[in-house]
């Protein structure tokens, strides 16, 4: 079965480019596009499409605020926002509004198609100066003092205020994800599998009912699951 | 007599009562004895005789009269007549016989009382010419004193032969003579006149019935002549007709009334109108500049009140502060209107200045005025200027602060149609292209490269355009505000190797596009430059909002600079790069502080104030 796909952007050109992209590949399957974020957010209500690819810049409403208007409604839905702009505030900006990632529109055929599938998958680009980064943004914005949650003291899960609780293992590895860590690093300093960790990983995501790792600290922070940080930039 | 005696130092006084008829009785007495002494010499009664006989009792009456007065010489005649009687009378030697014969006897009493009368007169008469000459001496005393000691030079010349009878002492010293010198000049050798003028001179003195008064010119002893006023009467001086002069030094005179002629003519002649006036306020003096400047000339202005000739354009508050400041400090200084003589205005400088007498009340007022016209309309032009100016800066500032805000908005609108248009159309042909690569490869490898570039050439359009919009207007800043933005060039920074920190403390509300961009702009020059010149990967830029100001500062810890320096301007790019953020900070009404010490650092510090509700509306009409 195809992941349904949406595509948002107010230049006709690129949305042809990028459906003509895709026409190529199987697995992803255009459903519509929409050329504001008014209508995107409309279409996606009607369609729920899996993954939604987001301009940013768009009249009337823009993808951020659409990303965030999604989210709100259908939060299993990934967003994936694309842009012209290099620039490491829009990543850090549409993280926080709830996109899974974020692409640059002149990024090879095979970068766009895989960061799609990561985003599907419930994979993000998350290293580990992206989250420092994006706790601070998030402390920033908040100004409240921020950081990956501390460990748990006597594997008392039960202590956590959480809606769906989360096993101490679970908790340990949302620990190293807050910190950027992959799947991979995740397995090795918990000394588990790696596909051990990678279940971990969508537990938590499907239990803080978000779409993908990225987005699991911006739900933890808002949980109020996080401590100060301890490292500066 | 009597009287006369007790009041003129009894001039004639006469010996006590009993010596006066103590004399006749002893003269009469003497004389019988005398006569007795004839008879025993047995002279008969002859007519020599007789004639002694009268002639010594006659001289007894005259005796008794003179020392003793009108009754002894009485009673000396009633004794005369009495030994007449006895000696010559018949019958001799006796007292009797008064009969037919006695009438020689009566003559003889009549005589006698004569002789009596008359030697009381002569002795009278001798008394009034002592008394007389007494009083001359005294008087000459008197007059003696009074010119040898008079200040004045009196000298007394006379009238036939002008020679000096007499120079008093002031005068032999006002001309450098002795006394002895004096007696031998004449008038013509004190006179530097010629003989003729001299002689009219004398006539002319006793022509006249009185004082005759004048100034002269007389000539001292080493020949220099002085100046004098001389006083000439015709006076009788011994008998002969002499002038008397009275002769006073008025060199000093001469010369304060020179200074005097001298400064009124300087006050008549001095540009400054100068009106003087009495305690009353009426006027004393006006000079010529008065009479210029008010059109009034002094004689018909004179007397009057000041304010009535010259009326002030004054207020109440003014004329009371003016008349408070003269009687506390003693003068004043105005400017006014004031009217002249067809009420034509003059704007005047006038200073008032207070005249007191030897007590310190006023005893008048003196006015000295400019005509401040010409200054005052200049002053006016000036300010005029001066407004005009200002307003020509507000202008040229209102539309420089246009050129930038239009300057912004193309930049804007370039940078957004290269992104909307150009890139987008860009982006997807390299898609495009890419899709077709992928999907239609070309059969051969030379072909496939082909493609590649092809490819790669499109990619690096969307790169260069990115770099375009970047440098032409960031959308961050328009989509995340000044904050972010400049956080972003931070993160550059530090993606260059920079140590680079940033505090901000702008808040979330964003702040008015147009100060967003041109601080913006600020930052970019400042960071600019801290690549350019500084030197050093060491910097921090600190942005931050207090109350109705925004602060930006941007350090760094490089070589610095010399400030002098830079003013006197430095290198090109530097200069532009300061001066236009001055530029940019003046637009903004804010201020800009460079402080920078070589060797340790530069920091720039902007401040910029948030604009009015107005000022802000006037900005987006300005961007329009």
């Amino acid at each position: 079965m195809p992941a349904r796909i949406l595509i948002a952007d107010d230049h006709e050109l690129v949305r042809d480019g990028i459906k003509h992209m895709l026409g190529y590949e199987e697995d992803l399957e255009v459903v519509g596009d929409a050329s504001n974020g008014r209508e995107v957010v409309e279409l996606c209500r009607r369609l729920k499409p899996d993954l939604v690819l987001m301009d940013v810049r768009m009249p009337e409403m823009d993808g951020l605020e659409a990303t965030r208007a999604i989210k709100a409604e259908q939060p299993e839905v990934s967003v994936l926002v694309i842009s012209t702009y290099r620039n490491p505030h829009y990543l850090l900006e549409a993280i926080v509004a709830g996109a899974a990632g974020y692409v640059l529109k002149d990024a090879p055929n095979r970068q766009l198609i895989n960061s799609m599938h990561r985003a599907l998958d419930g994979e993000s680009p998350l290293n580990q100066e992206l989250a420092l980064q994006l706790i601070q943004r998030l402390a920033s914005k908040t100004s409240q003092p921020v950081g990956p949650p501390p460990a748990p003291e006597g594997g008392d899960a039960a202590s956590m205020p959480l809606p769906n609780k989360l096993t101490s293992r679970e908790v340990e590895v949302l620990r190293l994800l807050a910190q950027g860590k992959t799947n991979q690093d995740i397995a090795e300093d918990l000394r588990i599998s790696r596909a051990t960790a990678k279940v971990h990983v969508q537990h938590i995501i499907a239990k803080l009912e978000v779409s993908d790792r990225t987005q699991v600290i911006v739900r933890a922070f808002e949980l109020g699951l996080m401590r100060p940080p301890q490292a500066q930039p | 007599m009597g009287v006369r005696a007790k009041s003129k130092a009894d001039w004639v006084s006469y010996p006590p009562l009993l010596l006066r008829y103590g004399i006749a009785v002893a003269s009469v007495t003497v004389v019988f004895g005398l006569h007795l002494l004839l008879d025993s010499l047995s002279m008969h009664y002859s007519f020599l005789l007789l004639i002694l006989g009268a002639t010594t009792l006659s001289a007894s009456i005259l005796v008794s009269a003179w020392y003793g007065g009108l009754g002894p010489g009485l009673l000396a005649t009633a004794l005369a007549a009495l030994i007449s009687d006895y000696h010559f009378v018949y019958p001799s030697h006796s007292f009797s016989g008064l009969s037919i014969e006695a009438t020689p006897l009566l003559a003889f009493v009549l005589e006698g009382m004569f002789i009596s009368s008359l030697a009381v007169a002569l002795r009278f008469a001798r008394s009034s010419v002592e008394e007389r000459t007494w009083e001359a001496r005294s008087l000459e005393k008197r007059y003696r004193a009074v010119v040898e000691q008079a200040a004045e030079g009196i000298l007394i010349v006379d009238v036939s032969t002008k020679r000096v009878l007499d120079g008093n002492t002031a005068y032999q010293s006002l001309l450098g003579y002795s006394p002895e010198e004096m007696s031998y000049l004449t008038l013509y050798d004190l006179l530097p006149y010629s003989r003729e003028d001299t002689d009219k001179y004398v006539g002319g003195v006793l022509d006249q019935n009185r004082y005759v008064s004048g100034e002269w010119r007389h000539r001292r002893k080493d020949g220099s002549l002085v100046d004098v006023e001389v006083s000439a009467n015709m006076i009788l001086d011994g008998g002969r007709e002499a002038i008397c002069m009275v002769v006073r030094d008025i060199t000093e005179r001469k010369r304060t009334e020179e200074v005097h002629r001298y400064h009124a003519y300087l006050l008549e002649n001095v540009n400054d109108a100068i009106l003087a006036t009495d305690e009353q306020m009426l006027l004393t003096a006006w000079n010529k500049a008065a009479e210029k400047m008010y059109g009034w000339r002094a004689d018909e202005v004179l007397g009057n009140h000041i304010w009535q000739v010259v009326p002030l354009e004054i207020t109440e508050d003014q004329r009371e502060d003016a008349l408070r400041e003269l009687a506390e400090t003693g003068r004043f200084r105005i400017e006014v209107i004031t009217y002249g003589k067809d009420g034509t205005p003059v704007y005047v400088e006038g200073v008032t200045v207070a005249l007191r007498g030897e007590e310190g009340e006023i005893t008048g007022y003196v006015n000295i005025r400019r005509d401040i016209t010409e200054r005052k309309r200049t002053e006016n032009e000036l300010h005029l200027l001066n407004q005009e100016l200002a307003e020509r800066g507000r202008e040229l500032h209102r539309m420089v602060r246009r050129i930038v805000a239009v300057q912004e908005e193309e930049r804007r609108r370039v940078a957004y149609e290269v992104h909307d248009g150009f890139t987008q159309t860009a982006a997807a042909a390299y898609r495009r292209l890419q899709t077709f690569a992928e999907h239609r490869r070309p059969e051969s490898e030379e072909d496939r490269e082909a493609l590649e570039d092809a490819i790669a050439l499109v990619r690096r359009t969307v790169e260069e355009a990115r770099f375009v919009i970047a440098n032409l207007r960031p959308t961050t800043l328009d989509d995340f505000g000044l904050a972010t933005a400049i956080r972003m060039q931070i993160e550059e920074l530090q993606t260059e190797g920079f140590e680079a920190s940033y505090e901000e403390t702008l808040g979330e509300e964003r702040l008015p596009s147009t100060l967003e961009v041109n601080l913006f702009r600020l930052a970019q020059e400042a960071l600019s430059n801290v690549r350019k010149h500084a030197e050093t990967d060491r910097l921090r830029v600190a942005i931050g909002r207090h109350e109705e100001v925004v602060r930006l500062e941007v350090r760094d810890w490089g070589r610095g600079f010399r400030t002098s320096d830079v003013r006197g301007g430095a290198g090109p790019g530097e200069t532009v790069g300061l001066s236009s953020m001055r530029d940019r900070v003046v637009l903004l009404s804010g201020s800009l502080q460079i402080r920078s010490e070589p060797g340790i650092g530069t920091s720039v510090v902007a401040e910029i104030p948030l604009p009015a509700d107005g000022e802000e509306k006037e900005e987006a009409d300005d961007e329009g």
